[in-house]
């Protein structure tokens, strides 16, 4: 919303303010300045000019050569405009002057040949001036102007405009205007008020008399009816006659310009104004148009049509509220008014509507017509019933001022069906100052809440302090003692209190466990030369279903930004193809990685299972795991042997001895429901899952070369909280004193025979409690061995923590290794 | 001539060849047979014209059964077929995954942390310092926690200034990581004092360009105990800027309008000869003490939702948001 600077002078004196000062003011006490500019600056540069003679420019049908007297000299100057002629009294602009372009924007007016001829200056139009946003030829001024006066003297100093951002408004309603903003900065300069809108409104005597005055001036003719259960706590109307249809006064025009506002003519210029000065929407019919003598405020019946003022007709539903005459819907309540009954050229009886909508109402209408107004805007912040009075009163205070002819043809009339309570709030004596931390004494406080217009009264003994919440302010801003805080801190500043160490002991807390191992994986892979990237929570569902993460258990996603992210990822994989796909263009290699979560819908089995760091999911409604995701990639070469496969193999194993020095084993990845198996996404001969022990962590698979065509990828992906569950307690374990002794076997067996299953014989041959380890040596395939077959050769390591093994031990230990082999499907090679 | 016994005996052998078939090419050829300009099905077709109405009718039903049969039955065997070839061709690649081949990873590259990643975790310490604990919550949310509890009932204006995105399930995508707030209260019942910071994801329903994302990154900071204040508000976010600065930053605050606080504000900071919003906070709203079942007469505390987004994009001079949710090893490695 804008603000103009002079329009605030009209109701309190900020002379002693600079423009920079009033914009902090602003937003350090009420709310954000976004901007500000100069409105009408032209004005400073433009002089009162004379054309004299207007002559066909050479090259140019639709320009004009004008010899124009501008006080000073007499020159002759290129102008476009059609309305030039000789006698025109107009606004010249000489070179090094600011002219507005009429969309905001400003430009230095310099000499330069236009279509040939040099021109020394230019005439303006209006909205060059940055006056008025019409611009139709250069402007037209009174004859009796005289030559070089300047345009200043005309039109007034330019005005500073505030741009106040709307969010920070949401809050209140009473800032919607600017006697809004002059009330506050009156509370913060102690500048007194010079025109007191308040007694506009009925909630204080002054404004009961006005409206009791403006009934005995002229008798209701209208009646207001609104119906039970409408959204309209109070409607009314008043009427006008003998009013003129004219150009609004040239200030009415430069305001209403300066904080962004159209202008039409005096009649509906005037009710915008109203509304920009005192916050309080309203209307004006053309109140020969319309029919009977009763307003009603009901309920749309569905499907009824509506035909308003901005020439679209609008299908209405059953909830929306409509203000009705004895035909029909004339105006959608608190958005917009309607066409028919609209104020024309032969206007010359009004009915101004003031009311009061329901937010909620307002902006469920708004939003389903994709309509939203000046007067919606205003309605959906919550206004108070007492600020309805505020521009009927204005309206025809400042309409017969300037149309003296102007009567009242009917006095007020009005429906009220909803009353608001009054707000009262009752704090401690020194509550304010203690919440705030600061020294104020509670004179300050009650001097401070009484410039906002706070009156209080002290209950009983213990000097509880009442106050009474003046009527522009709503109970959802004011209603508990804490909003009084924020009212004192605000006004006083809150630069002026003291800043404080809080008298409680501080000790440094401790990484969670799961962070900790997350940092330290992050590590970990940094220093093998992997890069952390950060990829989105959504991916396509049919792109994940085609990966092999089907339907059901997923979390979709309603409305989504964009239609490939509709649903929340139920695994990194997705993430970490695209992450090939995408970097596979700059470089044949690479390495990276990501921390992030998967979710699924929650698992009510598993609700109640809560470890340490799931304190904060108590009833979320996804299960929301945290995965590592790793990818190797390389170009097609790469993939050799499964060199991909072994590497991220091999990682895995680094991995896990971040949380237990336990064996880490593979196994095939086999078709499952859950976390960890076999996917569609997976090259199917090189897709693993792993276990620390028994316990499944995680996968790693080669990607199906062909959805990353051309390169080769290695993924792990695992759930680190899988992970930490295996963390175990370190334990110093008797570095041994015996040496160990060690022998190898060479088996052959069929080409796919699983490593493991291999060492699963073996193991078993050999007495558990003296094989230390089992390594491999090598692989062989090529004569002499079968070409369906292979030889595996194994180094077998034993010992004992008390002795070294005799040869004989050993002799025989080879002995049931080796039986062990011939009583399987092995042959022993010799 | 056609007769309902052509069309089913053309059909039945048809689907019999399908079934045979052994490689790909062989059905390829054999669609063209059939279906091609002049298949076997599509002659039958052009004689439709010279029966009468009525078996025209009958006919052209048969028919277009017939080939949808076959087209279906084309298509997955074709399926089939060209699954067992990429299967045939993938095992020729098989590997004894359970082997403990030594094949170490070599790498010239850097490794690198995301930019997101190193500053929270740099904040995490300086907040652990401060005597918080850093936890988490869900980002797939209860409309409870992230509106209601918050004091931001469904009809009040504030829902509005945030977009939400919604799950088909009726919950919603955190818009905020102030839906921790509630939750924390929950969990230390009636024990505070508590001090908490929760950094993560969170999601906005926004088109997309340099400045906007639907996704960033926030951390939400809160601290409940007895007769808390303004002043020591100001005194710890200070301080908290003092380390991530290095130095005393000068600051202004002002009103902000939250309704899970009061009073509310928002911190600015000079920086780059402006003032730069950069943290809303405030004293928590006493009803949302209440939400969390805490006696605001007894305890008070504050809150602050720091934008670690915008903290990382000034801090590295990222000029679009988009590369912060992107694994683009050009932009990555920068941060080695």
């Amino acid at each position: 919303m804008k603000i103009s600077r002079q329009w605030l002078e009209d109701f309190v004196d900020l002379s002693e303010f600079s423009d920079e000062k009033l914009e902090e003011l602003i937003t350090t006490r009420v709310a954000e300045v976004e901007g500000v500019e100069l409105s009408g600056e032209t004005l400073e540069h433009a002089v009162v000019a004379k054309a004299l003679k207007v002559e066909k420019h050479p090259e140019s049908k639709k320009l004009s050569l004008v010899t124009v007297d501008n006080g000073t000299d007499q020159r002759q100057v290129v102008c476009g405009a059609a309305n030039v002629r000789e006698g025109l009294v107009t606004a010249f602009v000489a070179p090094g002057g600011i002219v507005s372009d009429g969309k905001g924007g400003k430009f230095k007016i310099s000499v330069r040949k236009v279509a040939g001829i040099e021109s020394p200056g230019i005439l303006v139009s209006a909205s060059e001036l940055d006056i008025s946003p019409e611009g139709e030829g250069i402007i037209e001024l009174s004859e009796d102007l005289k030559p070089g006066t300047s345009l200043k003297d005309i039109f007034g100093n330019p005005d500073t405009v505030f741009e106040i951002d709307n969010k920070s408004l949401t809050h209140r309603p009473d800032l919607w205007g600017h006697y809004g903003f002059a009330r506050e900065l009156s509370a913060i300069t102690g500048a007194k008020l010079e025109l007191v809108l308040d007694d506009y409104s009925d909630a204080t005597e002054a404004g009961q008399k006005k409206i009791e005055d403006l009934k005995t001036e002229k008798e209701p003719q209208w009646t207001v009816r609104i119906e039970d259960q409408v959204g309209c706590a109070r409607f009314s109307t008043a009427g006008l006659v003998g009013v003129k249809v004219e150009a609004s006064p040239k200030k009415i025009v430069r305001r209403l310009h300066a904080v962004g506002a159209g202008v039409r003519n005096l009649i509906v210029d005037l009710s915008n104004y109203v509304m920009l000065e005192t916050g309080q929407p309203n209307h004006t019919y053309d109140a020969s148009k319309l029919n009977g003598k009763e307003i009603v405020v009901r309920n749309a019946v569905a499907k009824e049509k509506f035909e308003a003022l901005d020439d679209n007709t609008y299908n209405l539903s059953k909830e929306d509220i409509v203000i009705a005459d004895q035909s029909g819907v004339v105006a959608l309540g608190g958005i917009i008014g309607g066409g028919p009954s609209a104020v024309s050229e032969e206007t010359t009886e009004l009915l101004i509507e003031s009311a009061n909508f329901d937010p909620v109402q307002i902006r469920k209408t708004g939003k389903r017509l994709a309509l939203r107004t000046d007067a919606s805007n205003r309605f959906e912040k919550g206004r108070t019933p007492w600020a309805v009075p505020l521009a009927t009163l204005r309206y025809i205070e400042l309409l017969t001022d300037l149309q003296p002819n102007v009567k009242v043809s009917s006095g007020w009339s009005e429906a009220f069906t909803s009353v608001p309570e009054k707000v009262e709030v009752s704090v401690r004596k020194g509550y304010v100052s203690e919440r705030l931390g600061s020294e104020m004494t509670q004179a300050d406080v009650d001097k401070i809440l009484g410039s906002l217009g706070f009156k209080y009264q002290v209950l009983g003994k213990e000097g509880l302090l009442k106050y009474a919440v003046p009527w522009f302010r709503p109970a959802r801003d004011i209603s508990i003692p804490m909003d009084l805080v924020e009212e004192v801190g605000r006004i006083s500043g809150y630069e002026n209190i003291p800043e404080k160490a809080p008298e409680i002991a501080s000790s440094a807390s401790r990484r969670s466990e799961i962070k900790q191992l997350e940092y330290q994986l992050a590590d970990l892979l940094r220093g093998l030369g992997f890069s952390q990237y950060e990829s989105e929570s959504f991916v396509s569902a049919s792109l994940e279903a085609e990966l092999g993460y089907p339907e059901g258990s997923d979390i979709r996603v309603k409305n989504a930004v964009d239609v490939n992210q509709d649903k929340m990822r139920e695994s990194l994989v997705a993430g970490m193809i695209e992450a090939v796909k995408f970097n596979k263009r700059f470089g044949s290699t690479g390495l990276l990685f990501e921390l992030g979560r998967v979710y699924r819908k929650a698992d009510s089995e598993k609700v109640g299972i809560a470890p340490a760091s799931r304190a904060y999911y108590k009833n979320a409604p996804a299960e929301e795991s945290r995965r590592l995701g790793v990818v190797i990639f390389s170009d097609s070469k790469g993939s050799v042997d499964g060199r991909l496969f072994y590497q991220a193999a091999e990682l895995v194993k680094k991995i896990a001895s971040l949380v237990s020095p336990k064996q880490v084993s593979l196994a095939k990845a086999e078709q499952s429901e859950s976390f960890p198996c076999f996917r569609e996404w997976m090259h199917p001969f090189r897709a693993a899952t792993f276990f620390i022990e028994q316990n499944q962590v995680g996968e790693i698979a080669e990607v199906s070369p062909e959805l990353v065509g051309g390169s080769r990828a290695c993924l792990i992906e695992l759930d680190t909280e899988l992970l930490l569950d295996q963390k175990v307690d370190r334990e110093f374990s008797e570095i041994p004193k015996f040496p160990e002794s060690f022998f190898e076997v060479s088996i052959v067996a069929s080409e796919k025979e699983e490593f493991s299953a291999i060492t699963k014989v073996l193991r078993e041959a050999a007495p558990s409690e003296l094989l230390k380890g089992l390594e491999l040596v090598s692989v062989y395939q090529g004569e002499p061995i079968a070409a369906d077959k292979k030889s595996v050769s194994v180094k077998l390591l034993f010992g004992a923590s008390d002795r070294t093994l005799s040869g004989e031990e050993l002799e025989s230990l080879q002995q049931s290794v080796i039986q062990g082999i011939e009583e399987s499907s092995y042959e022993l090679r010799s | 001539m056609i007769s309902a016994e052509s069309v089913d005996k053309l059909k039945s052998d048809a689907l019999r060849l399908i079934e045979s078939a052994g490689d790909e090419n062989f059905l390829v050829d054999l669609r063209v047979k059939l279906l091609g300009k002049k298949g076997e099905l599509t002659q039958l077709m052009k004689q439709l014209g010279q029966v009468d109405a009525e078996q025209r009718k009958e006919f052209g039903g048969l028919l277009n059964k017939a080939k949808q049969e076959v087209e279906q039955s084309l298509s997955s065997k074709q399926k089939i077929l060209s699954d067992q070839a990429r299967r045939a061709k993938l095992e020729k690649e098989w590997i004894d995954v359970t082997l403990p081949k030594k094949q170490p990873l070599v790498s010239d590259a850097p490794g690198s942390l995301h930019p997101i990643f190193q500053v929270q975790q740099e904040l995490e310490d300086i907040f652990r310092g401060l005597g918080f604990t850093v936890v988490d919550g869900p980002e797939v949310e209860k409309e409870y926690y992230n509106f209601e509890a918050l004091n931001i009932p469904a009809t009040h204006p504030a829902r509005d200034m945030q977009d939400t995105i919604w799950t088909t399930a009726g919950d919603l995508l955190r818009t905020h990581t102030s839906s921790i707030q509630v939750r924390a209260l929950e969990n230390v019942k009636n024990t505070p004092p508590l001090r908490i910071v929760a950094p993560g994801k969170v999601f906005r329903y926004e088109r997309v360009d340099a400045s906007h994302g639907h996704t960033f990154y926030q951390m939400e900071g809160m601290m409940i105990d007895r007769e808390v204040t303004v002043g020591h508000l100001i005194y710890f976010m200070r301080t908290l800027l003092r380390q991530i600065f290095g130095f005393d930053p000068k600051i202004r605050l002002r009103p902000g309008y939250f309704p899970f606080v009061e009073p509310g504000f928002e911190l600015d900071i000079w920086f780059n000869e402006k003032w730069m919003e950069l943290l809303p906070c405030g004293l928590i709203h006493p009803k949302v003490l209440e939400y969390g079942g805490i006696d605001p007469d007894k305890w008070q505390g504050f809150a602050f939702g720091l934008g670690l987004s915008r903290l990382v994009m000034s801090r590295y001079k990222i000029n679009d948001i988009r590369h912060l949710q992107s694994s683009d090893l050009r932009f990555l490695r920068q941060f080695s």
